[in-house]
């Protein structure tokens, strides 16, 4: 019963290891520790700040999709 | 970004030890509901995206509730093959835990990189047993031997070895006593070590003791009848089961391992026994994944125990934190009603095995209670993030 959001990364600090990724209007500070080869554009499962997994952005967009039909986003997050 | 929902846990202290524990959740239980009106084969597309965190134990039940509704029939091999995907997960998510969320119990910073490989390990292993395809279509072939998955799972023994205990993970089992476990902790480099010879410099091995019932082995057909009711919402919300709470983690499935039951008889079913039984579990999976591979290409149907009513089915699957339960009713080929029952739910009920935990704590320092109570939650484990609060 566990949800990952799909984020976008829009900045990366490799000194810290972590970026900044966007979902919809909201911005956060999430760990890469977990993945590699993170690039800014790239898309990403994001849980409890860490960055899960990459993904692609039609993943990404199928699985806003999902959550704006269970009511949990609005329509256009991505 | 609170979409995934989290915990709320409030510590209210009372003389000698709290006074009242509450624990509200808004984890949003009812996403399972978007799969209605969906093909079998469109939920199991989509079901691992919405949710990806234990992405493969999720699917493997959805694939059982939905193979046991459509009556069809799943051979050995590919019964076995996903049940060694979902063991590898659960090694994931483990040495997570223990990498990510354990060097702060010491005052370390977390060590995520450690558990990286472990993570890249699952599409490789995917990759090698399910060559052609999707490991969890309805259709799903694995045409392979054991031999495809040696590899990996000798990875992961040179990981779990390297990373947690110092010694093969078979050779970590022969542990079997307190005693035995004490000796290995002391002076041992891993952070699995040092928080437990830490936990027990502290005196903080019967932390949160509690005699909650394990959750027993359910029939499919108990669980039907229970899920489809008119206040199954409420049940999956709050579960309790025969009027009692109920835990379902790797201590209720370690629970009669030596060094598990070594550990009860001395400081009970507390913080040490709970963090021990991880590590047994985490142990024991190289092994269990070469047993499952030794059972790669049977052709062999898995027998189906119980018949449910036409279109109906249930899908359990021991999951890295506790037993997840998938149902799925079909009318005309179509997804009805979908229910997901997580082990979330059963741990972290508001009078559940964390809350009787909570409510044994007698610190009155509150810093100290703060860190024992996250301990606590920890080595439970809530799949979402939570806010500890102490009044």
């Amino acid at each position: 019963m566990c949800l990952a959001l799909p984020a976008k990364v829009v900045a990366i600090d490799e000194a810290t290891d972590t970026a900044t990724v966007a979902l919809g209007e909201v911005k956060k500070e999430v760990s890469l520790a977990l993945v590699s080869d993170v690039h800014v554009g790239d898309f990403v499962l994001i849980h409890v700040g860490y960055a899960l997994n990459t993904i692609s952005q039609e993943e990404a967009e199928r699985t806003l999709q999902l959550f704006a039909e269970a009511g949990l986003v609005g329509e256009k997050q991505s | 970004m609170s979409i995934e929902g989290r915990l709320t846990i409030d510590l209210y202290p009372g003389a000698g030890r709290p006074e009242r524990v509450g624990i509200q959740s808004s984890r949003p239980l009812q996403a399972a509901k978007i799969f209605r009106g969906k093909t079998p084969e469109a939920l199991l597309e989509q079901l691992p995206l919405v949710f990806s965190v234990c992405a493969v134990a999720q699917a493997a039940a959805a694939a059982r509730a939905i193979q046991e509704a459509l009556g069809l029939q799943v051979n050995g091999s590919v019964d076995a093959a996903r049940l060694l995907l979902v063991q590898l997960e659960t090694a994931r998510e483990h040495l997570w835990r223990i990498a990510i969320d354990w060097p702060g119990f010491v005052g370390e910073e977390p060590d995520a990189a450690q558990a990286a490989p472990l993570q890249a390990l699952l599409p490789v292993c995917r990759k090698a047993l399910f060559a052609d395809g999707d490991a969890f279509a309805l259709r799903a072939d694995c045409r392979v031997t054991g031999a495809a998955v040696e590899a990996p799972i000798a990875r992961l023994d040179e990981l779990l070895t390297g990373l947690v205990f110092g010694c093969s993970p078979s050779e970590w089992l022969t542990i079997d006593s307190a005693e035995a476990l004490g000796e290995w902790s002391h002076g041992k480099a891993s952070i699995a070590a040092r928080l437990l010879h830490d936990l027990s410099c502290r005196g903080w091995q019967a932390l949160g003791a509690t005699d909650c019932r394990l959750l027993p082995a359910l029939s499919a057909t108990a669980l039907n009848r229970r899920l489809d009711t008119p206040d199954a919402d409420r049940f999956i919300a709050e579960p309790v089961w025969e009027q009692h709470t109920c835990e379902t983690t790797p201590l209720a499935r370690q629970y009669d391992a030596a060094l598990v039951r070594s550990l009860r008889s001395r400081y009970g079913s507390g913080l040490l026994a709970r963090l021990a039984a991880r590590l047994v579990e985490l142990a024991g999976i190289p092994g269990t994944m070469r047993q499952l591979a030794a059972q790669l290409g049977s052709d062999d149907p898995v027998p189906r125990e119980e018949t449910l009513p036409p279109g109906t089915g249930i899908g359990q699957v021991e999951a890295a934190r506790g037993r997840l339960v998938h149902r799925v009713e079909f009318a005309h080929d179509k997804v009805k009603r979908y229910q997901i029952l997580a082990p979330t739910e059963w741990n972290f009920h508001p009078a559940g095995v964390v809350a009787a935990g909570l409510g044994s704590l007698a610190e009155s320092d509150e810093a100290i209670l703060h860190s024992q109570a996250a301990m606590l939650v920890n080595a439970v484990d809530p799949c979402v993030g939570y806010e500890l609060r102490v009044h």
